[in-house]
This record gives structure tokens, sequence and C-alpha cells, in this order.
């Protein structure tokens, strides 16, 4: 068995050191990237606040008639000009529809957006077309102080619009709690979880 | 056997067949070599990384959390890691640089600066090379042997592609961007003929002032010793701040010549961006200039930006297109609508502009809508036919302060209620005939003045230590704003001064780093024990505008307008909410 010699224990030593001060710079870069499909399910009764939105048809729509048409609500909170974390959301909305089949006539889709005041109905319907949203999937506009107050009402509201996190909300039907799923999800996920929640106590 | 054999051998004695074999083999050298060429590569490779397009045309095709495929332009690079391949914030989600001194590069020193995000000090693996790169895409597994975030797809590209690729990021963003040294960066404003002297000079003084009080601070790395101030620690780590030189770039004659002096002086002085500016005509030469040479126009003073922007330009707002579209949309929705509008406009490129955007808006309204031209020395006249007008007609005055002027002394009380763009008067001071007061209305696409005051502290203070001239507010607090958010922008790129990443920082981060500012200067103020006013429970501004917002794609970063009207004692009052065409 070879020795190891002082120079290079010392060597070792100061390498370690080295190691153990990068360490501390190596930040969230090295982190463990989060298992495929974990995100996290909560319930809350969300309160719907009485605004008008503007429906990507330019109607002006009370959110809270949208919403309790009798259908189960998808929802989630998305922005035209995002390229990042909301075509994610809205793959997941479009392969859902795909994969609900003839279910999905049943089902109410709402996207509504962080940055009103540069997604016109026309841009949203432009966004909406990538994802080949069918009539049951609706993207919604308005003043920015609706989109805020709609966002808050949804403990969805982080600010800038850049800060926001991919969360999709369930709801079975109106007067139910609103089901909560915090980040990213399969098709699959999203489906079963629906499943679950329109099953017959 | 090669090209130059079976040519040597035809010049003697050659069969027809021999010469179709000779061009045969050299236009198939020209082929092989095209398909091959570093040029057509590279290009292949921006292909995949901007579009999602495969060497044989098929769309990329990536899978994300093991079962999610994306493909074409939702699996490109661009759509997370962006142009300049710098990534970014997002939510919670942090998207790594893929640039090129960020995957094979030795530099340890490199590092990307987040608010969000911490300051991350990168290079933390070792550099990549052809064969851990092409791994590490398929696995999803970096060459450290750790999982790669799971929105990161997978991908199994094959040979040709992955050579095309890797060519393509072995050179993106592998050099500061032209006009960037370690030491310096130049700037240029554009003044464009036309501006009334105290307006360009309003600029120009701010922006060397503003400057050289920068440059006075900035110590850079030669000398960290005798630095005189903090700045970030990144950069005080790093030895990245540099100083600043402005040139101005005086445009002459016909804006059909602009873009090729604009091009000149960009060869005798290449500039990192440009900076302001000012026009009370067309812009569309200068953006024409920007994105043509892949220069930043970062934020110029003028009344109507060209509609389409382009991706190298970013602008306050669409000027006096914004007016009249709001303008169109409030006269639409009253339900005492006027029975008909006349437009009063010079016959100049806004004026005529304008004009027709306005028409054009009111299409289908039912509101009647007619254009005046103004003329020198037939004032009268036009004052006497609007005085002949009804009130529940509307006169709309898309005048500047020079115009109105010339109106002022001569205008007797109207009927008709009249209106003023404050884009084209410079806000509320213009010279608005006294006896049209009570009734007069303005488009306003500013914050209202109580607010106002208070989001622009800092270029007020600035204002007052500088003993500096107020002249035309908007564009003086807007080139104010410029110099501002460009030096705090920069500051945060540290090293890496490329401007595509000039442009997507500024795109993403702009309304948040406004808001940011804002809760600063209130904490200041609290501080220092100055009361709270009455416009006081925003927090999202420090310019002229109620809230600045860009997005990726986006150029316009103000987009609406009050209507307002003065009260009797001059005071501006909201007549409508914030409203957006």
């Amino acid at each position: 068995m070879k020795n190891i010699s002082n120079s290079q224990s010392i060597r070792c030593l100061l390498l370690f050191a080295g190691w153990l001060v990068c360490g501390y710079t190596l930040g969230a870069n090295d982190k463990l990237a989060p298992a495929a499909s974990s995100y996290q399910r909560s319930e809350a009764a969300y309160e719907v606040p009485d605004v008008m939105l503007v429906r990507q048809d330019g109607k002006k729509v009370s959110l809270k008639k949208e919403l309790n048409d009798g259908r189960p609500v998808f929802l989630n909170f998305i922005y035209a000009s995002c390229t990042t974390l909301c075509p994610v959301l809205s793959h997941v909305f479009s392969k859902t529809q795909e994969q609900l089949g003839k279910e999905r006539d049943k089902v109410h889709l709402v996207s509504i957006s962080l940055d009103p005041e540069n997604d016109t109905p026309a841009k949203l319907i432009e966004y909406g077309k990538k994802f080949k949203a069918g009539a049951h999937w609706q993207h919604y506009t308005g003043t920015k102080q609706d989109s805020v107050t709609v966002q808050k009402a949804f403990d969805a509201y982080r600010g800038d619009k850049m800060n926001h996190t991919p969360t999709t909300f369930l709801r079975a039907s109106p007067g139910k709690a609103w089901v909560r799923l915090d980040g990213f999800l399969s098709p699959d996920d999203l489906i079963r979880e629906y499943h679950n929640l329109i099953k017959p106590e | 056997m090669n090209t130059e054999h079976v040519v040597i051998r035809c010049l003697g004695r050659c069969k027809p067949f021999d010469w179709l074999m000779v061009f045969a083999l050299v236009t198939a050298g020209f082929t092989v070599h095209a398909a091959t060429s570093p040029a057509n590569v590279l290009e292949k490779g921006r292909q995949i990384y901007q579009e999602g397009v495969l060497s044989s045309g098929k769309p990329l095709v990536g899978m994300r959390l093991d079962k999610v495929k994306v493909e074409g332009a939702q699996a490109a690079c661009v759509s997370c890691h962006y142009h300049s391949g710098m990534g970014s914030v997002e939510g919670n989600l942090q998207i790594q640089p893929i640039s090129a001194r960020f995957l094979f590069g030795e530099d340890k020193a490199l590092a990307v600066m987040d608010v969000r995000g911490d300051k991350r000090f990168n290079v933390t693996h070792p550099p990549y090379t052809d064969e851990s790169l092409a791994t590490t895409l398929r696995t999803g597994i970096n060459n450290n042997g750790v999982e790669l975030n799971v929105l990161m797809p997978h991908f199994d590209l094959n040979k040709e592609d992955m050579a095309a690729l890797t060519a393509y990021l072995r050179q993106l963003s592998n050099q500061w961007s032209p006009g960037v040294t370690a030491d310096k960066i130049q700037f240029a404003t554009v003044i464009a003929p036309g501006v009334e002297p105290e307006r360009s000079k309003a600029v120009l003084d701010i922006l060397e002032h503003t400057i050289a009080q920068k440059n006075a601070n900035t110590v850079p790395r030669k000398q960290v010793g005798r630095r005189r101030h903090m700045v970030s620690s990144a950069e005080m780590v790093l030895g990245t701040e540099r100083r600043w030189e402005l040139h101005v770039w005086e445009l002459q004659g016909h804006p059909d010549t602009w873009q090729k002096q604009l091009d000149k002086y960009y060869r005798e002085q290449p500039v990192f961006a440009i900076i302001s500016g000012i026009s009370n005509t067309t812009w569309q030469p200068v953006q024409s200039f920007c994105e043509h040479q892949h220069v930043p126009c970062w934020f110029p003073s003028v009344d109507l930006p060209p509609d389409n922007a382009g991706h190298y330009s970013v602008y306050f707002s669409k000027g006096v297109a914004v007016e009249a579209g709001v303008l169109a949309k409030y006269l639409h929705s009253k339900t005492d609508r006027p029975h008909r509008v006349i437009q009063v406009y010079r016959d100049d490129y806004v004026g005529n502009h304008v004009a027709k955007d306005f028409t054009n808006a009111l299409l289908g309204s039912g509101i009647k809508v007619e254009t005046r031209i103004l003329h020198d020395n037939k004032q009268q006249e036009l004052l006497k036919e609007l005085q002949g007008l009804a009130a529940n007609d509307v006169v709309m005055f898309w005048l500047r302060p020079a115009d109105l002027a010339s109106l002022k002394d001569i205008a007797q009380p109207l009927k008709a209620t009249s209106y003023f763009s404050a884009e084209l008067m410079g806000g509320e001071r213009g010279p608005i005939p006294e006896s049209w007061k009570s009734t007069a209305r303005l488009v306003y696409p500013y914050e209202l003045p109580e607010q106002r005051r208070e989001n622009l502290e800092l270029f007020y203070a600035w204002f007052m230590r500088n003993k500096t001239l107020l002249v035309d507010e908007p564009v003086q607090a807007e080139t104010f704003f410029a110099v501002e958010f460009l030096s705090k922008t920069i500051s945060e790129m540290l090293d890496n001064l490329y401007g595509d990443y000039l442009l997507e920082r500024a795109r993403n981060m702009i309304g948040s780093e406004e808001v940011v500012m804002a809760e600063e200067i209130a904490r200041e103020r609290g501080k220092q024990g100055i009361p709270v006013t009455a416009g006081s429970n925003k927090r999202e501004s420090t310019t002229i505008y109620p809230h600045l917002s860009l997005g990726n794609g986006q150029s316009f970063a103000s987009k609406g307008a009050y209507i307002v009207r003065l009260n009797d004692g001059g005071k501006l009052v909201a007549e409508s909410e914030w409203i957006v065409p």
C-alpha cells in the first residue's frame, strides 16, 4: 500500500477546503431536480370575485357566471407572450382535452391572463390556437386591476407576471371546494385528479 | 480519381461523356461543400435552436416529464433559453445559460446575476465536449452527474443535427457585442432633424450629465483599489463595471437617407445600444437601422413609433396612436356620444398618421369623423368654422405647443368640447386657450399628477441637485429613466454584454424592477420623514407612466391613457378609468 506523502495530503485538504467554498456558491445549479410529475395537491374554498372580464370573443362577462354554469372547471393563469411556463400549462390542458374525448364537452377549461393590457381577445385566440383550444376552453382578459383581483382570490398573485408559478385549479361544481395543484403534472395526472373529484361518493 | 485528374485528362482528347463527368464531379464537389459548409451547418443549428426544425425539415421532438412529448416551436431551445442563450428566471424556475462560454468555456469567473434567484457564480461544471453534450441532451443528466430540471426535455438527435446544434451553441454569445471592451461601453443617441432645439438640448443635457456622473463613480477593474462607492458585490468581485462613452448622432435631411447616415456612423463607431433619442416625425429609419445591425434601440422619446416594432426596439408607448385608440374607445362608450368629431392636425408625418388611426378606430361607431388641416395664416378661418359647431360636437386637436399658441390669443369660446393630445402638448401645461379651459379635455397617457409626483421623486431630486431647467417634463423624465434603467440592467449583466441579452432582461424585468425601485424610494422617503401624500397607494412606477410592462415579443411598455379635464383651479381631474384600446 502506497503511503500518502505530506504534500499530497495537504493538497487533498486544500482541494477539499476549496470544494467546500465552491459548494456554497454552487447554489441552485446542482440542486436535484424534482422527480417527474411531483406536484402538491391541496383544497381551499376560494371565493370567486365579482368582476367582469373580457372573454376571447370580445364579450364582457361576469366571471362568477362563467364559472357557475354547472360544469366542472379546470382553471389556470397564463399570458400570451410567455414562452416558458405557460406553454407547459397550456400543453397539459391541450392534451387533457384530447384525452378526455367526448367527456370534454362536459367540462369548462378556463385560462385567465396575467398580462391583460397586452393580451387582447385577438392575441388570446391566437395563443389558444397553438394548443388547439376547443370551444369548451376559453381565455379571459380585462383590466389590470380585475386580473389582480382574480389572482388574489385564488392565492395566485405573486406580483409581476414573471413571478408566476405553475398552478392548476379544479372544481367539480359550484359550491364545492377548489382543488389546487401546484407544480408540473402530466395530462394523465390531471385527468386522474379530475376523475377522483367527480367520482360519486 | 479527383476532379483535377479528369480535367487534365480531358484537355487532350475528350469525349462529351468525359466532360459530363467533369461537370458532375465539379457540381458534386460544390454541393457537398455547400451542404457541410460552416455557414450551412450554423444555419441548420440555428433552425433547431430558434425554430425547433431539424435538418430533415421535420419538427424537433423532445420528451418532458418522461412522458409528455413536445415538438416544433414549443420544443425549441429559444423558448426557455432565449436568443442570447442566457436563460432567465420565471417563478421558481431558474433556466440555465447555455451560451458558448457557459457550456464550453473555461472561464471560472463567469456569472449570471438575478435579483430573484440569488447571485449565482456559474460554470460549476467542467466544459462540455461534443460527446458529453449529446449525452446530456439524451439522458437529462449533466456532466456533473446531476439531473437537469424536470422541464428540460430529453432530445435524441441524430449525428447531423447534433453537430449542427453544437456548432451553433459554440458560437452563441461567445463574445461581447460590438461597442463593448473590457473597460468601456460605447453608446449613441439619435437626434432627428426638426426637433425644437430646447427639447433636443434637454435630452442631451440629461444624457451627458447622468452618464458623466455614472462614470465619475465607476472604477474599472484595473483600479479596483481606488473604488469610491459600493457597487453590487458581484460587480466588485468580478470587476465588470465599465465606463460609458456617449456619441451624438445627428440626422440630416429626408428620412429616406437616415438609415444610410446611421450605418455610416456605426461603421465609424460601433455602439452597444442607441440610448434614448428624439424625433417629432418618423422613427422608422432608426428602428430599421437597429433591426438590421442588431443594435438595441432603447426607449427613445418619439410621438409615433412604427406600429410594428421588430425585435431590437423597445419603446415607452405607441405615443399618439394610443391616444387615438383611447379617445375612440372612450367616445364610443359614452351614453351621450358626440354626433361628430372634427380632427385638427398638421399635414405632417405624425398628423396624417394619427388622423387616419383615429378615423379607423371610429369606423362603425355611428360617430361622424371629419378632418381639418391646420395651415399657417389660416388660423382665423379655422376658428370661425369651429365656432359654428354644436354642443354635441367634439374637436380633437392633434397639435404641438407652437401651433396651439397661434390659436390661443384669437380663440373665442366654443360650444363644442375640445380635446387635446397630452403627448403632443408635452403634458397638461400646454397653451390651451383660456376660454376653452373649462370644457377642455385631454387624452392623457401619463400617471395623474399627484401619484406622478411621487413616482418621479428620484428624477425631481436629481433635477434640483443639478439645477436643470424644466423644458418638457415627459421627455426629460423619459430620458432620465432610460439611463437609470439601462445602468441597472447592464450592471446586473456583469460580463455578459450581449445586445440580445440586454433586451431579454429589459423585457422580462422592467415591471418588477420598477416596483422594486418605487418601493425603495418610498422607504427612503419614510426614513426622511417626508409625509405621505394623497396618491400614495401605488408603488409601481418611477416614471411618468402608471406602470411599464413588457414581455417576450413585446415592445411597447405603457398601453393606455386617461381622459382628464381641468377643474376650476386648473387642476387635472380624471374623467375616466385607465383605458387600454
